[in-house]
Parts: C-alpha cells; sequence; structure tokens
C-alpha cells in the first residue's frame, strides 16, 4: 500500500510540474499559506520542484520586480492564464 | 359464376405471389440486417477492445482514484477543502474551502469555475478567475455540492 | 529557582513633582533593604520627589519559586494579593476570603507568601487588607507593584550603570538565545489623595476651584495647572500660553513622570498596568503600534489600549523603538482621556540616535544620564560637534516655546547646518530627520483646513454653535453653506501609500466663552495622527519634549508626511495643540487604509471618492464591500433650540462630565420619540417616529461591510453593539472569538467585517442607558431590492427592481412580526426545535441577607417557574437559556407588566439617574434580545426598530422568537428591548449560552436534566463533563433596604461613611451579580473590621453566588455583562486564569477581562480545571478589579473548591 501511494503522490507531484513548465512564459496568480501569500507574474522557469516567477505583483511593493524562487509543494492554489481563458485582474497602486 | 371464380382463383394467386415476394424480401432484409447487426456487433467489439486497451494504458501511466474520480465528476460542482489553516489575498485572510465546477482534470490537478470562495464576511464570493488546486493539497472533497448552500465556516 | 524578597508595606510621603505636590498619606511597599534609605531620603527632601518612592517592580524568572516575607508597618491589616501567578490560596491569597485562613496580617507582624510563576507575564499585586475607596484605604493611596516574569534564563541589569539590578521600574533584560530588551514598568492609577505645597487641595489656576484629581503614571504626575502658574508668574516666556506648551521641555524642562530612554531600534516592552481604583484609562503611545495580543501574530494591530482598574497588557512596539521608519525624538505617552492627560498622566519615550555615556547635556544644562546600549545590538555612533544627536541639533531656545520645523510651514525657514547634518539626503516638508516613505511609493496629496462653523445635531435644535471640524479645502464651499452636510472627515487610500497633508487653520483663534467653557486663545491647530508611519520631530502634530512644535498659527498652512505601511485599519486623527479645548466641538477625522490596489466610490452616485463616511469600495481579487466610519463623542457641549446649554457643568471650564453625546455630530434623544400612546417600545420605529437623524448606514441584502469604529472625543467609555450582526474580534484571525459588542475608548479603532445576510433594519447603538438615552444609535439598512441612490456592488449581481414602494413614517406602531413566517438565514427546513415560554412580570427580589431589595423587579422566568416565584418559593435569578449548535430555538414570550408596579407615576425615572431627564413612561411591553445568534432581524431581534415590524408583546399578548444556534458562541448576552430607559435597573436581563452539539444540561446536586440555571453540569458524549458557571455582572441597581428606604450607592455603600461624595450619573446605582450583592457596608456595621469583610467564618457565606467545584474538574465561567452604566468594569478570579481568546490556542493567559460594559460576553476555560495548575482546594474569590466602588457595593462572590467530597455535591464522573 504505501509503495503504492508514493508512486500515486510522485505522479501527481511531477504532473504538476510537467504542468508549470508548460506554463512558461504565461503569467499565473499563486497563493501560498507562506508569506507574502500571493504572487502575480510570469513563469519563467523550472527546476527540479522549483519554479521561477517574475513577480510583478505581491503584498508589499517592496518585494515586488524581482525574481521569487517558489516551491511549487508550497503552491496551495493558482491559476495560469492561458488564450481564450479568463484574465488575471490587472492590479494598480492609485487606480 | 365460373368468372367469379376465376376472379377469385386470380386474386389468391396474387395474394400468394405478393406472400411469397414479401417473405422472400423479408427473409433478405432479416437476413441483410442480420449481416449487418453482425457487422456492428462486430465493430463494437472492435472498439471495445480499443477503449479497454486506453483504459490499460491509462492505467499503467497513472494507477489514480483521484484522477478517476475527478474525471468522472466533470462537469458538475464540487466542494474542496486544501490542507491550509488560512489563506491571505492582500489582507483578507479565508479559510481554503473552495466550491465550484470542475473544468479541467489533469494529472497533477483539478481547475474549478466558475468557483465560489467561502470568505467569512462574502460567503458566495466568485473569484474572478478560474481556481487550479493541485491533488497534493486537497484535503478532503465531496462531490454534487449546490454551491448556493449557506452554512456555517467556523 | 527559589528567589527571596522581603518586603514592607510603609506609610510615607509620596511626593509626586518639582512643585511639592504631594500624598502626605501615602502607603507604599519597598524592599526591606531600601526601607530605611527611603525613609531618610524622604525626610531630607519634603517636596521634591524621591527616585525609591516609586511602585515596587521585582522580578523573576518562569519556573522560580518566589518567596515573599511580607512585614506590615501600617497601621491597619494587610497583606499582597497576586494576579497571574499560581499560589496555595489556602496560605498565599492575601485575603481573608470565605473559610480561608486569613492571609492578611496585623501591623507588626509578618508572613510569607509563597509564589510559582508558571508563566511570563505580569503579576500585579496589591493590598485586599482594606478595600476602602476612601483615603482611608490602602490600594487607592499607592499600595501596589508588580512582579514581571521573564523568560527562562534571563537575567536584568541596571540601565544606566550596566549593574545587577534587584528592583526598579526600567531594567534591560538579557538572554542567551533571545535579544535583549529595555522593560519598562508604567504604572497608572487614579484618585489617589493630594496636597499641594501648602498642604491644601490644588487649585486650578484658570478656574480658580478645585483642580482634577490624581492622575498619573508611577506615583507622579505633571498637571498643566502648575505649569502654567510659572507661565502666568513670567518665570517663562509670558507669550507661550496654550494648552500643549504644558508638554514642552523647552520652556519647563522635562516633566516629573517617567521618561523612558533607548536607543534607536532597541527591542522594548512596556509592561503596562492599571493600579488606579475607578477609571479606564487610554493608554496612548506615539509613533508606535505593537500586537493587542503580543503571542497571536494575527491579532490586531493597536496604538491605543482602554485599560480598566486592576488589569495590564504588555505593550510591545513592532520594529523596535522608532518604529518601522527608524524615527528619532521624543514620543509622548500618555492617557488619551483628555481630562486626564492635561491633569498630568503622561510622560515620554525618549529615542536617542547618539551615544550617551554620561557626559552630554540637554538643551538647559541638565545632564543626560548615561544609558548603557543593548550589549547585543551595535553602538550608536558617538555625538560629535556637527552631530551632537538628539536634542541638541534642534535650534531652541530654553525657556521659550519649542521652534517650529524646518521645511514644513509653508512660507517657513529653511534648515540650519546642524539640522542639515542630521537630516536625511532628500529632506522634504514633513519628513526631515527620518524617511517614512520607504522606496519611492504612490504619492497622495490632500489639502485639509480647521474651521469652525454651527452644527446642528438633531431635529429637535441641539447645536454646537462653535463646531469645529476639519474639511477637504475643495469642499469649504459647500460645507459652509450648507450645501453638504457636515461630517467627521474620513479619507480612505490603500496601503503603500505614502499621503502627504497641507494642513491650513482657519479656525478663529479666540473660542469664546460660554456657560461651557473659559474663553481659548486657541491660536494653533495641528493633524496629530494615529498608526501610520512618520518623522515624530517634523510630523507630530504635537509639541513634545524637546520636539519642535509641529503646528500652523491662525491663516498658516503647514505640510505632514506619512506612510501607510500595510492595511492598518482606520487611523484616528486630531489636533493635539487644543485638544482639551476643541476636541469635543468636533476636531477628530480619520484616514482608512484600505487594501491595496482598492477604488473608493460614493455609495449613492459612483463617482470616484477618496472620503466620505459611507463608501463603497472595489477591488479587482478580494470581493467589493461597503465602508461604514461611525464616531462616538461625548462631552459634546450643545445648547438647544433657546440658546440654553445642555447639562452645562457647575463652572465654566470643569471637567465634570458637561454636555452630552453625539455620534458623526448627530443624536437621537428617546425623550423626543414618544408617540401619541407614549410606549417607549416604539422609540426606534420609523414607522412612528421616521427615520433618526443619526447615520443609516445602508447596502443590499448579501453585501459585504466594514464598519471603523472609532471615538473622537472626549473622557468617556461606551459600549458599541450591533443587533443581528457580528465579527470576528480579530479581523485577521480565523480561530477568533465571534463578538457582537465593542468597548471603546478615545482614540481606539476597530474594523468588524462581516457579511449581512438578509435584508432588513438592524439597529446598532452605544447601548449603556445614558448613552442610548441620548441619542447614540442608529441603523443599518439592507434593501432587498434596487434602490435609487445606492449603486450594487461591482461585483454582484444586479438586485430585481423595486416592485413595492419604501416604506414611509405613518405615525403608527407597526403590526406584529411573524417570525414563524421565515427560518433563520442558516436553519433549514428539518433543523430540530427547542422550545422555550418565558413570562415578564414583577416580583420582589431579595439581593442579600441583610434584607436589600428591589420591590419592584422585573424578572424573566419560564412559565413553568413563575408560580413559586410570586409565591416566594424560589427568589429570583436572571434567566439563562441554553441551545445546542444546530438548535432551532422557539422562545414564546409574553408580558404580565402592570404600570402600578412602577415606582414613579410621574413617568420619570428618577434613579439611578441620567442627564436630561424628561417623562418617559415605563412601557408594559417587553421583549427578548439576544447578541450573537443567529435570526433574521425582521421578527427576532427582539426591537422594534427602524421599518422593521413589532418585536415586542404588551400584557397578554405573545410572541414566539426563532433563533438559530450556528455556532458555539458560549455566552450571549440577552436583555429586554421594549424599554431600555426604564427597564433594566429592574432585572429584565439574562444570558443564553450556545453549547456544543449533543450537549445535555443537568443540575449540579442531583445531576438531573434541566431546561436552565446559572449553574449546570454539561455533559457531552465526546468532551470531558465540565461544571458551567453563569455569571451576570449588571449594574446601575434600584435597591431598597429593609426599612423600605432607598439606597443611593455609591455613597450609601462607601466605608468609612461619608458626608458627601462627588459621583457622575454612570456610577449611580448598586450592582452584582446574579441579582445579588453582598455590600461591605452591611456586614463593616456588625464588625468595623475591613480585612475581616470577606470572611463566611464571621458572616457567612455572601449572598452573591457561590460556585462549588472539586479540584481539577473542568470548569468553564460565562461572563457577561447586560446592563447597564457606562462604568466599564474588570472581571477578576483569584488563582486562576484562562485564554483571553476562548477559540484561539495562541492567545495570550490572563486572569482579568478588562473593561466590561453593556453587551459584553466572555467565555473562560480556567486552565487547569478548578484551583487552577496545581488543583489547590480553597474559597477563591470572584470579584470587580474596581476599588472605587465595586468591591465595597458587593460586585464580588466565592468560587470554592472543596478538598474532600461533600454530600450535597456529586464529583464529575470523569
Amino acid at each position: 500500500m504505501a509503495h503504492r501511494s508514493n508512486n500515486v503522490n510522485a505522479a501527481h507531484d511531477n504532473a504538476l510540474i510537467d504542468h508549470f513548465f508548460l506554463g512558461i512564459g504565461h503569467k499565473v496568480l499563486v497563493l501560498s499559506p507562506s508569506y507574502p501569500f500571493v504572487f502575480i507574474g510570469e513563469i519563467l522557469g523550472v527546476a527540479d520542484d522549483i519554479v521561477e516567477i517574475f513577480v510583478e505583483t505581491t503584498h508589499f511593493p517592496q518585494l515586488e520586480n524581482r525574481s521569487w524562487f517558489i516551491h511549487i509543494d508550497n503552491i496551495e492554489v493558482f491559476y495560469i492564464e492561458r488564450e481564450g481563458a479568463p484574465k488575471i485582474p490587472k492590479l494598480n497602486d492609485m487606480c | 359464376m365460373n368468372e367469379d371464380n376465376k376472379i377469385q382463383d386470380d386474386q389468391q394467386q396474387q395474394i400468394e405471389k405478393l406472400k411469397k415476394e414479401f417473405e422472400n424480401k423479408f427473409d433478405d432484409i432479416k437476413e441483410a440486417t442480420e449481416d449487418d447487426l453482425e457487422e456492428i456487433e462486430e465493430k463494437l467489439e472492435e472498439i471495445e477492445e480499443e477503449l479497454d486497451d486506453i483504459q490499460d494504458d491509462l492505467e499503467d501511466e497513472s494507477p489514480d482514484e483521484l484522477f478517476r474520480q475527478f474525471n468522472y465528476l466533470l462537469g458538475r460542482q464540487v466542494l474542496v477543502i486544501t490542507e491550509t489553516q488560512q489563506l491571505n489575498l492582500f489582507g483578507q485572510t479565508f479559510r481554503p474551502i473552495f466550491c465550484g465546477r470542475v473544468a479541467e482534470v489533469e494529472l497533477g490537478h483539478i481547475t474549478l469555475t466558475p468557483v465560489t470562495v467561502k470568505l467569512l464576511n462574502a460567503p458566495f464570493y466568485e473569484f474572478p478567475t478560474p481556481i487550479s488546486i493541485p491533488f497534493e493539497k486537497i484535503a478532503h472533497f465531496t462531490p454534487d455540492f449546490d454551491c448556493d448552500t449557506r452554512f456555517p465556516l467556523i | 529557582m527559589l528567589r527571596k524578597y522581603h518586603i514592607v508595606a510603609i506609610p510615607i510621603r509620596i511626593v509626586v513633582n518639582t512643585f511639592g505636590d504631594h500624598n502626605p498619606n501615602g502607603r507604599i511597599y519597598v524592599l526591606k533593604e531600601n526601607e530605611q534609605k527611603a525613609k531618610d531620603l524622604v525626610k531630607k527632601n519634603p517636596f521634591t520627589p524621591v527616585d525609591l518612592i516609586e511602585p515596587l517592580t521585582i522580578r523573576a524568572n518562569e519556573g522560580d519559586t518566589v518567596e515573599i516575607l511580607f512585614e506590615n508597618q501600617l497601621n491597619f491589616a494587610a497583606g499582597m494579593h497576586f494576579q497571574e501567578i499560581d499560589y496555595n490560596v489556602l496560605t498565599s491569597d492575601g485575603a481573608d476570603a470565605g473559610f480561608n485562613p486569613d492571609t492578611t496580617v496585623n501591623p507588626g507582624e509578618k508572613i510569607v507568601y509563597t509564589l510559582y510563576a508558571t508563566r511570563e507575564g505580569t503579576c500585579f499585586f496589591t493590598d485586599l487588607g482594606n478595600v476602602s475607596s476612601t483615603e482611608e484605604g490602602s490600594s487607592v493611596q499607592g499600595l501596589f507593584g508588580a512582579l514581571l516574569v521573564q523568560k527562562r534564563g534571563s537575567s536584568w541589569t541596571d540601565p544606566i550603570t550596566g549593574r545587577p539590578l534587584n528592583s526598579g521600574l526600567y531594567a534591560d533584560i538579557h538572554h542567551p538565545f533571545l535579544p535583549s530588551f529595555r522593560e519598562y514598568a508604567w504604572f497608572f492609577n487614579d484618585e489617589m489623595e493630594i496636597k499641594d505645597l501648602t498642604g491644601n487641595n490644588p487649585l486650578n489656576p484658570m478656574t480658580n476651584q478645585e483642580a482634577e484629581s490624581f492622575h498619573g503614571v508611577n506615583l507622579r504626575y505633571e498637571p498643566a495647572t502648575n505649569r502654567k502658574r510659572l507661565i502666568d508668574e513670567g518665570v517663562v516666556c509670558p507669550d507661550c500660553d496654550g494648552e500643549e506648551v504644558h508638554h514642552d521641555s523647552w520652556v519647563f524642562g522635562d516633566p516629573a513622570t517617567p521618561i523612558l530612554r533607548g536607543y534607536k531600534g532597541d527591542p522594548a516592552i512596556i509592561r503596562l498596568i492599571h493600579a488606579g481604583v475607578k477609571e479606564t484609562h487610554v493608554f496612548h503611545y506615539h509613533v508606535h503600534t505593537w500586537l493587542s495580543d503580543p503571542s497571536n501574530t494575527q491579532s490586531e494591530i493597536v496604538d491605543a489600549q482602554s485599560i480598566s482598574p486592576q488589569s495590564h497588557y504588555d505593550v510591545q512596539p513592532l520594529y523596535g523603538l522608532g518604529s518601522l521608519q527608524g524615527a528619532i525624538g521624543d514620543a509622548i505617552i500618555h492617557c488619551h482621556l483628555y481630562p486626564h492627560f492635561a491633569a498630568g498622566m503622561w510622560g515620554i519615550n525618549r529615542v536617542f540616535d547618539t551615544l550617551q555615556d554620561g557626559s552630554q547635556c540637554y538643551p538647559n544644562g541638565e545632564p543626560i544620564a548615561a544609558l548603557q546600549p543593548l550589549p547585543d545590538r551595535p553602538e550608536p555612533p558617538r555625538p560629535t560637534l556637527e552631530r551632537p544627536g538628539f536634542p541638541n541639533f534642534i535650534p531652541g531656545k530654553v525657556g521659550l516655546k519649542a521652534p517650529r520645523p524646518p521645511l514644513g510651514i509653508v512660507g517657513g525657514r529653511d534648515m540650519t547646518e546642524m539640522e542639515r547634518n542630521a537630516a536625511i539626503p532628500n529632506a522634504r516638508p514633513g519628513a526631515v530627520f527620518v524617511d517614512p516613505c520607504m522606496e519611492d511609493p504612490a504619492v497622495v496629496e490632500f489639502n485639509v483646513s480647521a474651521i469652525e462653523m454651527p452644527l446642528v445635531y438633531n431635529k429637535q435644535g441641539w447645536h454646537d454653535p462653535k463646531g469645529r471640524l476639519y474639511v477637504f479645502d475643495e469642499e469649504l464651499d459647500d460645507v459652509l453653506s450648507g450645501k453638504k452636510e457636515p461630517e467627521p472627515l474620513v479619507f480612505h487610500v490603500p496601503a503603500a501609500t505614502c499621503i502627504r497633508l497641507n494642513l491650513t487653520n482657519r479656525l478663529p483663534h479666540v473660542l469664546d466663552g460660554d456657560a461651557f467653557q473659559l474663553v481659548t486663545r486657541a491660536y494653533e491647530v495641528g493633524f496629530h495622527i494615529h498608526f501610520v508611519k512618520f518623522d515624530v520631530l517634523v510630523t507630530d502634530g504635537a509639541n513634545v519634549g524637546w520636539n519642535y512644535d509641529t503646528s500652523a498659527l491662525p491663516g498658516e498652512t503647514i505640510q505632514y508626511e506619512w506612510y501607510a505601511d500595510t492595511e492598518l485599519k482606520a487611523f484616528f486623527l486630531h489636533d493635539h495643540l487644543f485638544a482639551n479645548a476643541h476636541q469635543q466641538h468636533g476636531v477628530f477625522g480619520a484616514g482608512v487604509i484600505q487594501p491595496r490596489f482598492s477604488q473608493f466610490f460614493d455609495s449613492r452616485t459612483g463617482e470616484e471618492v477618496d472620503h466620505g463616511t459611507q463608501v463603497t469600495v472595489s477591488h479587482p481579487l478580494i470581493p467589493d464591500y461597503r465602508d461604514l466610519t461611525l464616531y462616538v463623542h461625548d462631552f459634546a457641549l450643545l445648547f438647544n433650540k433657546d440658546g440654553c446649554p445642555i447639562q452645562p457643568p457647575e463652572y465654566p471650564g470643569s471637567d465634570d462630565d458637561p454636555g452630552v453625546f453625539g455620534v458623526n455630530y448627530k443624536c437621537e434623544p428617546l425623550q423626543f420619540r414618544l408617540g401619541k400612546d407614549c410606549d417607549p417600545a416604539y422609540s426606534f420605529s420609523s414607522y412612528v417616529h421616521g427615520d433618526p437623524v443619526t447615520p443609516i448606514l445602508r447596502a443590499y441584502e448579501g453585501d459585504s461591510i466594514r464598519i471603523r469604529l472609532l471615538q473622537g472625543a472626549h473622557e468617556e467609555s461606551h459600549s458599541f453593539n450591533v443587533h443581528g450582526l457580528k465579527w470576528s474580534q480579530e479581523r485577521k484571525d480565523l480561530n477568533s472569538d465571534t463578538k457582537a459588542q465593542q468597548h471603546i475608548g478615545i482614540s481606539e479603532s476597530f474594523t468588524f467585517e462581516m457579511e449581512v445576510p438578509y435584508s432588513g433594519d438592524y439597529l446598532w447603538a452605544f447601548e449603556t442607558e445614558e448613552d442610548v438615552w441620548l441619542g447614540t444609535w442608529g441603523l443599518i439598512r439592507a434593501y432587498d431590492e434596487l434602490v435609487d441612490d445606492l449603486i450594487v456592488l461591482p461585483d454582484r449581481a444586479c438586485l430585481p427592481p423595486r416592485s413595492k414602494p419604501l416604506p414611509t413614517k405613518t405615525g403608527k406602531p407597526p403590526i406584529r412580526a411573524n417570525p414563524q413566517a421565515s427560518l433563520p438565514p442558516y436553519a433549514f427546513p428539518g433543523t430540530p426545535v427547542r422550545k422555550y415560554d418565558v413570562v415578564a412580570f414583577q416580583t420582589p427580589i431579595i439581593y442579600n441577607s441583610y434584607g436589600d431589595h428591589d420591590p419592584f423587579g422585573i424578572v424573566f422566568a419560564l412559565a413553568e417557574d413563575v408560580e413559586d416565584i410570586l409565591s416566594g418559593k424560589k427568589n429570583p435569578e436572571p434567566l439563562v437559556l441554553r441551545g445546542n449548535v444546530g438548535d432551532l430555538v422557539e422562545v414564546s414570550l409574553t408580558s404580565m407588566l402592570k404600570k402600578e408596579l412602577f415606582p414613579y407615576p410621574d413617568g420619570i425615572h428618577p434613579y439611578p439617574p441620567v442627564k436630561e431627564q424628561a417623562f418617559y413612561p415605563p412601557s408594559l411591553r417587553i421583549s427578548l434580545h439576544t447578541n450573537l445568534l443567529d435570526y433574521d432581524v425582521k421578527t427576532s431581534s427582539g426591537e422594534t426598530a427602524g421599518y422593521n415590524l413589532d418585536q415586542t408583546v404588551g400584557p397578554g399578548e405573545v410572541i414566539t422568537y426563532r433563533w438559530y444556534v450556528d455556532q458555539q458562541y458560549g455566552t450571549c448576552a440577552m436583555w429586554d428591548m421594549a424599554d431600555l430607559r426604564n427597564h433594566r435597573s429592574f432585572g429584565t436581563f439574562g444570558a443564553f449560552i450556545a453549547e456544543s452539539r449533543f450537549t445535555s444540561y443537568h443540575d449540579p446536586y442531583s445531576l438531573q436534566p434541566v431546561k436552565t440555571g446559572t449553574n449546570v453540569v454539561l455533559k457531552h458524549p465526546t468532551l470531558p463533563d465540565t461544571r458551567e458557571f453563569v455569571m451576570i455582572m449588571h449594574d446601575g441597581v434600584r435597591l431598597e433596604d429593609k426599612n423600605g428606604q432607598l439606597i443611593i450607592d455609591p455613597k450609601d455603600g462607601v466605608i468609612p461613611e461619608v458626608e458627601e461624595l462627588e459621583v457622575d450619573t454612570y456610577d449611580y446605582g448598586s450592582r452584582g451579580f446574579n441579582y445579588r450583592t453582598e455590600r461591605l457596608i452591611n456586614r463593616y456595621r456588625e464588625l468595623p473590621e475591613m480585612s475581616k469583610l470577606f470572611s463566611s467564618e464571621l458572616f457567612g457565606d455572601p449572598a452573591t453566588p457561590i460556585f462549588e467545584a472539586y479540584p481539577g474538574e473542568p470548569v468553564t465561567i460565562r461572563l457577561t455583562n447586560p446592563a447597564e452604566r457606562r462604568r466599564a468594569h474588570t472581571f477578576h478570579l483569584h488563582g486562576h486564569a484562562w485564554k483571553f481568546d476562548s477559540k484561539d490556542l495562541d492567545s495570550m493567559v490572563q486572569s482579568f477581562v478588562g473593561h466590561l460594559v453593556a453587551g459584553q460576553t466572555e467565555n473562560l476555560r480556567l486552565l487547569g480545571g478548578a484551583g487552577s495548575t496545581y488543583h489547590f482546594p480553597g474559597d477563591y474569590l470572584y470579584r470587580s478589579g474596581n476599588v472605587r466602588w465595586d468591591i465595597e457595593l458587593g460586585m464580588w462572590g466565592i468560587f470554592r473548591v472543596h478538598d474532600k467530597l461533600k454530600p450535597h455535591l456529586p464529583r464529575l464522573e470523569d
């Protein structure tokens, strides 16, 4: 049973990594339970289970406009923008 | 009198002839239908075999009950709760309770849209984008849940 | 580790400032080793403060056993009672409670107290041997101190010498694994006896009347009145008159009150302790913010904290001294209640930026004492001639008012060379020495003016002819012309915004005199701000210590800069320069820091706006909501339509509670809302009287709303209640308790976030008796269909168009509501139903065995109990109903009230009194309102408010409310809403306890199932059996003694008896627990020995409930105050503690509940069970923490933990 569940967990993890890999160049919204809790930006690359995102928007402006390396295991929910699908809303200070 | 008998005989003969023709045609049709049916049956068997092969292939690649479950739930509403205690969106904190229609199922995650996030102060808030949830983050879910149901959140 | 202290209680003269004000009858605790030195120093310095004469502050570590050898050198029996610490109540309680041995000692005797310091925190101690509220008492005269328990492994040193410290208010605490920090003890106390140099009561030179009583910090105070005399006598600048100048060190030198010193960035903690006896103060600390619950990172961020007597809080400034922006200079710390501030209840936190080794001096030549840098922090730079550090770069002149800031005043001066050396590279108006707006963020600029104009408060013409307020410049014309209704200024900015504000002073520089106030030359005004980050030297909007004077003269414009770094909620802003003179005229406002990326719209028109008390907020990612701001204020100095002052004080300039109240500059007093049938039950009904002029907060059904609650002025506590809605106590913390009530003191700010599930009119009210009587109530209106002048929230579906016209005033009461026609929002068909039949009727209530009773009591009871109560078989107690989560509770209520059973046939309720007494005959209708439960506000809230139908019943009528228990709230307060003015003094209240699903309730003596009761055992299949004690702490009671004489408390209850007593309206009335009171004066008349008055051996058990348990048994206390006065009480239980937030495992541990007022609900799960951690048996006092006047007046009782099995009380099985 343990062997089987290891397979399943690994399969899920790998599939998720593949999905992020296919999302390179696309905009993503990530929610994480760890500070600073939200990332919005472009997926630059994936290495093992770490995704590199150029973060345009997060909770505090001082932490924006830079690359963040996010552990895919720590991503609680997300949304990768694709053509023809709903867009992640634009977030402007002082709009 | 003879003429009447003759007419009757002629009519009888015609009926017999039509009957025979009919029976022959019927037999022909029956044979043809049976052949068609056989063909259809054969084709069905082939398709089933193919499906079985595909299924086997799929099972070989992902012996995954969760994946199959969600596939089965495509297009239907589910209530999903993920593992963490709370999430924080620009200061708005909420428990990760999501209710929505299963729109996409892939090997590592599902995507719900439209999806409601159950915030304490806005329990029917429809999120502006779809939400993708990694399988490994799902704590539990319940299928065919009416997302308009009002229930306590804490 | 065992730590020993030998402590002596001595009588001694306490000199409280350098003007020679002193307490000739002071009583303090000192360490034995300092006793002689202290006495000698006082003898040699009869008129100057002596450092050793301070509240005793000793320390220990978590895990220590602390042995205190107490020696009593006073002339009455005394002891030491410790809070927040474990001890054997039979040997170390410091009281003579119940059947315990007496652990106070007579004069000349000694006793050893053994304490177990289980937890880090503040253990306040004071005497319970003499709880007199007069100057004969102990606590009131200075007999208090604290034991500060540190983390295991800590050590402490003197911040000046660096050497180890035995006792002292200030210490540097060190730890091998944790950063060192500055620890400052800050003891508020009030009402202490004070004489001036001549031995008389101090006089106020401005009014020539007696000055305000002592309000101080660490037994010091620096009242404005003394410093004013120096100005009047020409000793200092005769032209520098003003209110705020009294905090100016350039003029007067530093105050005698505490100056907490540190370096920029030092971690620090202020142990805030209320050692006083009466008032609830508000602790405010400029520039800094902290978590209201330091153990919980998700708790509210605050910068002002209400604190009631005998309670305490740890104030740990976020980011260390100087906050996030690294501010330097003087950050004033004070009680925000203005009259107290003026009376001297303030001090300073001085943040240095250069090293102080004792060689430097202040500008007036006073040496700056050395300050050891914390050992694990970088040493600050040494002062040089070019950069001498604060305060020596400021170009002030000693004896004259502080200079104005460079760059900040439009048309003002540039920097001097020294200022330039100390400044940041991009110094600009409002941000010269510190850059609060880090990293080039978005900037918003506002132009605001301070103006004076008449403000009309209601339709009856109550008005303030000298209303003063802040207005946006672009709205000046509209407001002055009457086109726009004036309201307190509220502007909205998203987080991460740099705010620049230009304030122009358009006030007339003389505030005219009248019946309320003396003529005041209020020539300068400023904008002092809370919460946000700023350069305190140039943007504080004040005139404090060695800082600049950051105000604007008439006609001038000054520029401020602030940074809203994160979503900090609504921040209070007001004038600090003449606050006592004109803040109560309306000079207050707020800024609301909204989430980043929000947009704000006018809720009526949909136009984009940046200010307003009611706006709609839209956000791309989080739900849109209505943002609604409410400002309560007291000391509203109003005149009626004939120009007569309303509630003027005895003489102009007196701070003795003048004036009335307002909310957003409006009020709707109940006396004007009596219809033709003169029935108070319809005072809130818009059918009968039309809508109130007070704010109606508008939304659609299903909208999210955020209410910003603030208090603009001036000195009182208020209790905000919302009927039918509720919120999380800590907005960000999903594990927090749910509340529907909030105590507020001036300058505090709260945000309540909630959803409005059903349409209807929801009553909000500051619901203590006098407040609501004078009109501090209004509505939240949720429409079910579209209305023309309210936009739909952008992210919600449009509502159906209006199918029926909106309701209007008819002049007649509405028809009865039908609760059976709808289900509460969270209930569903098929929910199990629990039914109660309740009757409201009049019957005498016996409050104690001395015959104190209420012959006109009005009680709620189950129908089946009415006969027993009326026949005298049962002495009534407040009704307690219960239900489990998931129950639909149906309560049928009927009224049996009779007109002739009210004691005032003329319809004016004389006692307990309220301001502006008026004809308002008692209603015979009755209702039941609970807070927190789920119900349709249109049918089951109990009040007939707005355009809701009638939810009250008259004699012979029945209504069946429907309440759904959607969560395990525990205590829900319950009270009558048919007549808030007349009924509550007679007992129309109770409680509802919302229990977990599957709970059953049992009699504690027979274990048989019961339906109601204040004392039950809870049984549950998967939870431990628990004893549940319901304590209903109430006040404003009208009692008569055994001879039928009206008891006028507090005067009739004070010990020793007094001829006269000055009492505010909201201190009148008897008080107790659960319709019982054990007034100490009755016992004192039998045996005049203060220390014995709690003894059951001498007097028998008190009349108040005796709650019983065995050691270790689980105990939950359900505590509420449903009625009715504005005086906030502290609740304390000896020897036990609980989590501050019953639902949150991360929350702090306390042994008190602070500032209890009408509507408050609490659940106390005793840690360790009965007997606390060590299961010590004995009698534990539960009581109010207010020595003046609650304890004397009977607000105490006993929680008895039996050591042996008693035949009448079965043990809990588990």
